[in-house]
């Protein structure tokens, strides 16, 4: 009797190491995730003028370089849509805040886990949220955001194209239209200007 | 400016050196007049540099066992309230079941002692702390009344936490106010806007400021949420404080020099003991141990 408690306490032990792992990885995620919310603070944008196509000056070093844009954006936008990538985690206060604002506005519908742009958008833009923490497209924020500032979320990018360019704005924190971000109706109009040009 | 030959530009922390440096030189004359204080002193110093040692080995997923923000700028390790609060959003039972892991391996072994040991805040309250003892029964029997409320905010972070979807507590947290947010304006001044929690993280940094110059040990009293977690583990650990009752001449050395106002030396088996050894040193008796059991 006594083995087969010592057998059961050690898969517990082994149930506990192996989650505890799995609980190691999460919590170092959520350390290099820099919650904006909690440093009350939120980063300074580049006001939207038109899209880009390489980095723009507010990249630092990265300015005027080319954007190696992941293989599963550039696919999307080959097959004729406006991508929106959101890039957020549970508990984070901005993410919250500006998930709420889009779906206000009826940007957006859903949750940030499964969210989808609405009917009026859905035809023309593809909608793909990150969760920093748990999605393997995590490091794709290191493309799109600027050099030092790659743990601040959330992050928000539009990418379209054109004949076989890829044109693309991003930006960090709320979208609550103060410090260079864009207000959510000014997201939406820049959503709208990325469908034209998507269409040519 | 460049006193200690460091870039202090880049330096994170360079607005609390001085106040740092100046505040050592006053502490040390209580750390230096006995050798278990001094290495309390190395200890904490230790402590500042490897909870800051993210330059070193970036961002790991150890969590601290005290408190401390993990978005300073070169925090190594994970706030523990941080990881409550995510574990209570999310009903994640695994990073749960991590920290209350964690907390209970260190605080069975040690108590509370990363309190009086290896907590930033706490060195921070020993070199500001002008130890103020209070005096009137009346304010001893407030300190006492108000002890509970850290287990009050522990106990509502979670409800809180789930019921909100926000990290509500770290909204508001005045260690991160101080430990992230000022380092975070220092480094980039014009790099940011004011965040909706800005102004009240702010009035509650203030009013930990207040407390912990106003009281020794006032945060790790009263509001401390990391210091309730490991308080219950005080009374069953390794580390303990132990009195010689045949040796001890009731002096009172002991409950005069505590920064936890405890009733000493009959209360030394307290919850709230930080196992910080200044009984231990003051005592002319030596009826005091402070050693594993």
């Amino acid at each position: 009797m006594k083995v087969w408690k010592l057998v059961g306490v050690l898969i517990a032990l082994v149930v506990l190491a192996g989650g505890s792992l799995n609980a190691y990885v999460t919590s170092q995620r959520l350390n290099e995730s820099t919650c904006l919310g909690c440093l009350a603070l939120n980063p300074r944008g580049a006001p939207f003028t038109d899209f880009w196509s390489a980095y723009p000056d507010s990249y630092g070093s990265r300015e005027g370089k080319e954007v190696q844009h992941p293989s599963w954006v550039t696919g999307e936008v080959n097959n004729g849509s406006v991508v929106m990538l959101f890039f957020w985690y549970h508990g984070c206060q901005p993410c919250k805040q500006q998930w709420d604002d889009m779906k206000k506005r009826g940007l957006v519908e859903g949750s940030e886990e499964d969210g989808r742009m609405t009917p009026p958008y859905a035809q023309n833009v593809t909608l793909i949220t990150i969760d920093v923490v748990n999605s393997d497209r995590t490091d794709a924020r290191t493309v799109y955001a600027q050099p030092g500032r790659e743990e601040f979320t959330p992050i928000t990018v539009v990418v379209t194209g054109d004949q076989g360019n890829l044109y693309w704005y991003a930006f960090q924190g709320p979208a609550d239209g103060v410090g260079g971000r864009p207000s959510v109706q000014e997201l939406i109009d820049i959503i709208e200007m990325a469908i034209q040009v998507r269409e040519g | 400016m460049a006193v200690c030959g460091f870039n202090c530009g880049a330096c994170p922390f360079a607005y609390l050196c001085v106040p740092l440096a100046v505040g050592a030189v006053f502490a040390w004359k209580r750390y230096a007049r006995s050798p278990l204080q001094k290495k309390r002193f190395v200890s904490q110093l230790s402590f500042l540099f490897i909870t800051n040692a993210a330059f070193l080995v970036g961002s790991t997923g150890l969590i601290y066992t005290y408190f401390y923000c993990w978005e300073s700028p070169v925090a190594a390790m994970a706030c523990p309230i941080g990881i409550l609060e995510h574990a209570s959003i999310e009903l994640n039972w695994m990073l749960a079941v991590y920290l209350l892991g964690t907390i209970a391996l260190v605080c069975m072994v040690f108590g509370r002692a990363a309190c009086g040991w290896a907590c930033p805040i706490g060195f921070l309250q020993d070199m500001l702390g002008m130890r103020r003892k209070i005096k009137s029964e009346k304010a001893q029997r407030a300190d006492q009344r108000m002890r509970p409320l850290k287990y009050a905010i522990l106990l509502l972070i979670p409800p809180v936490c789930y019921v909100t979807a926000d990290m509500a507590y770290t909204n508001l947290c005045p260690v991160g106010g101080l430990t992230a947010t000022l380092p975070a304006l220092a480094l980039d001044p014009g790099g940011y806007t004011l965040g909706v929690y800005f102004v009240p993280k702010m009035l509650f940094l203030g009013g930990f400021f207040v407390l912990i110059v106003m009281l020794t040990r006032g945060w790790c009293r009263h509001l401390c949420p990391v210091g309730a977690m490991m308080a219950p583990f005080g009374k069953v650990s390794l580390l303990q404080l132990t009195v010689d009752m045949d040796k001890c001449t009731h002096c009172g050395a002991c409950k005069n020099v505590c920064p936890m106002d405890i009733n000493l030396p009959e209360d030394h088996a307290s919850t709230e003991c930080i196992r910080c050894g200044q009984c231990v040193s003051y005592c002319p008796a030596g009826a005091l141990h402070l050693g594993f059991t």
